[in-house]
């Protein structure tokens, strides 16, 4: 087990993935990536226990987030993560969706970096780092 | 649909098209963007180095947008988003840049067009082109299309949206 | 299966934030509204809107002043840049810092004291805080540095903690600071670039609502209010630019966003333009 707090970001574009890596240097949180739902389900099992935190993409090829949110509320191992959706789908329906489904936050893409790493905070309910 | 309901489906379309782009492009890129003319010019061909084309698929018809930016404009936007300089970009991550940015401006759009309408749409995934100085000349036949032009901090980029009523 | 807000539970909740939190809701971004509502719903733990709505009706007359901070923070945005616009820095550098430096060697004043109402993650403050720094360097500026005060507040205890680090990624440093300022007052590594504490310490960061009485602060020569009250109506800002004319010392400048400007109030303030910049300078 590491000491260090783990992000897990969920999302087929690589450029999203550096753009949050960025704000986890920030945090001083470690990065694991996924390139999409079936990929994170792996990394997480890989770390079990050592994830705090999971940012999930809604539209990705294999599994979607939708799905992927299923199966970790699903899981024993996983169903305690806070999951932050990051999306470029806004719609009022889409959110109510992940809410029900147990997503704790649900940012909209674009963000700016500050929306992202105090939704961050918020959501890992961090009170100093 | 009348003439009047589609110029006032154009009307919304525009407007929640460019807003997205707006939106997009400062807060991802931190790039100032302004509209500067909305036109139906005929004789126009956008050309650019780095393209993109969406498909829209609403109730009343269906459309494409396209985006078409020149290499130092895309450079600029990209870097900016990874908060790197442009001399550090390669040019597959400019692609990859461009393409999840124009992702986010269909995201936005949709969202906006399905909300300011209270009609569905669909959008597809975009298509990346790129190539300099390539043309923009596909536009489905008979099909009424509006170009936008905007300033990004003294560059110019054109978006043209087509978009054909099926009744 | 979604569950749609309806017309009563958003007009209550419009009234709500209306009267309440000062927050106009704008008939044309009714979709960004309705989905940074959804959200609010969401962080605040309500299955429904009308559950939500139970409680701020319980607000509205115990005054829930936690609610209505929470409501505030999720209406609005984080965002700030290093100098953002220019313009309003090439004015402080050039104008209103020199003069505030005349004002302490003349001996018309002892101190200068300067807030950043909404200084999210800090980058305004901070920016303030370097052009002193510069100002001293060219020796132009020594008396200011020595005795001003910068007040930072902001409405998000996140963004607070942000601020307080002083540590930005390279994102943020990419937006607006040059190198030669990064260079000379911030610690640098490949990813992360750390305020050097002489600027950090200028500075003190706050929580507060732009809601709340401005009683507690005392009085100021320069208040930054820039990109804040985008989403507040129209009588609220009326009010809240009032609070701030009765916190200015006499003569004292106030700056808005470069797209904002002052529709009432004009009895209270008189307009100057330095270039491309618009300001204040409350009448009294």
């Amino acid at each position: 087990m590491s000491d260090t707090p783990q992000i897990l970001s969920v999302d087929d574009s690589a450029i999203i993935r550096r753009i949050v890596k960025n704000t986890a240097d920030l945090l001083g949180f470690g990065l694991l990536e996924a390139g999409n739902g079936q990929e994170a389900l792996d990394v997480l099992k890989a770390n079990t226990g050592n994830v705090n935190l999971i940012l999930l993409d809604w539209n990705m090829p294999v599994m979607d987030g939708p799905t992927t949110l299923k199966n970790l509320k699903e899981s024993a191992d996983t169903a305690n993560i806070p999951v932050m959706m990051l999306t470029t789908e806004g719609a009022k329906s889409n959110i109510i969706e992940a809410i029900r489904g147990g997503a704790k936050q649900y940012l909209t893409k674009p963000f700016t970096p500050e929306d992202l790493s105090t939704r961050i905070l918020q959501c890992v309910e961090m009170d100093d780092f | 649909m009348t003439a009047t309901q589609a110029q006032a489906l154009d009307a919304k379309m525009v407007n929640a098209i460019s807003s997205s782009v707006m939106e997009v492009l400062s807060s991802m890129a931190n790039t100032n963007v302004t509209l500067k003319s909305v036109n139906a010019r005929t004789d126009y061909t956008p050309i650019g180095d780095i393209s993109a084309i969406i498909g829209i698929m609403g109730e009343s018809g269906e459309g494409m947008v396209g985006l078409c930016f020149n290499s130092p404009l895309a450079k600029m936007m990209v870097a900016r988003l990874l908060g790197i300089e442009p001399a550090d970009l390669s040019d597959d991550d400019c692609c990859d840049g461009i393409g999840e940015l124009v992702n986010m401006i269909s995201g936005r759009s949709k969202t906006a067009l399905s909300e300011n309408t209270g009609q569905p749409f669909r959008m597809s995934l975009p298509t990346i082109i790129k190539g300099k100085g390539h043309e923009i000349a596909s536009r489905p036949k008979n099909t009424p299309y509006l170009l936008m032009f905007f300033d990004a901090e003294g560059q110019e980029f054109v978006l043209q949206v087509s978009f054909k009523f099926s009744n | 299966m979604t569950v749609a807000i309806n017309t009563n539970e958003f007009s209550e909740l419009r009234d709500f934030l209306e009267t309440q939190c000062g927050i106009a809701l704008d008939e044309s971004k009714t979709y960004l509204v309705e989905s940074r509502l959804t959200q609010l719903l969401l962080e605040l733990g309500y299955a429904t809107f009308s559950e939500l709505n139970v409680q701020l009706r319980q607000a509205r007359h115990g005054g829930n002043k936690a609610l209505v901070d929470q409501i505030v923070d999720a209406m609005t945005t984080n965002e700030t840049y290093w100098f953002r616009d220019g313009a309003p820095y090439d004015t402080l550098m050039e104008t209103i810092l020199p003069e505030f430096e005349q004002q302490l060697a003349s001996g018309q004043k002892k101190k200068i004291r300067i807030w950043s109402s909404a200084c999210s993650t800090g980058q305004e403050p901070y920016s303030i805080a370097i052009l002193i720094h510069e100002l001293a360097r060219k020796g132009k500026g020594r008396r200011l540095l020595e005795n001003v005060e910068i007040l930072a507040t902001d409405i998000s205890r996140q963004a607070l903690m942000l601020a307080k680090s002083g540590r930005y990624n390279r994102i943020s440093m990419a937006r607006g600071i040059e190198d030669e300022f990064k260079q000379r007052y911030f610690e640098n590594t490949d990813t992360i670039s750390t305020l050097k504490p002489d600027i950090k310490n200028m500075v003190t960061l706050k929580q507060f609502n732009l809601q709340d009485p401005f009683t507690t602060w005392g009085n100021f020569d320069l208040i930054l209010m820039r990109n804040v009250a985008i989403y507040f109506s129209r009588d609220f800002k009326k009010s809240l630019y009032t609070k701030v004319a009765q916190t200015l010392n006499p003569g004292g400048y106030f700056m808005l966003g470069s797209s904002e400007f002052l529709m009432d109030c004009q009895e209270l303030y008189e307009r100057q333009t330095a270039g491309r910049c618009s300001y204040y300078r409350v009448k009294k």
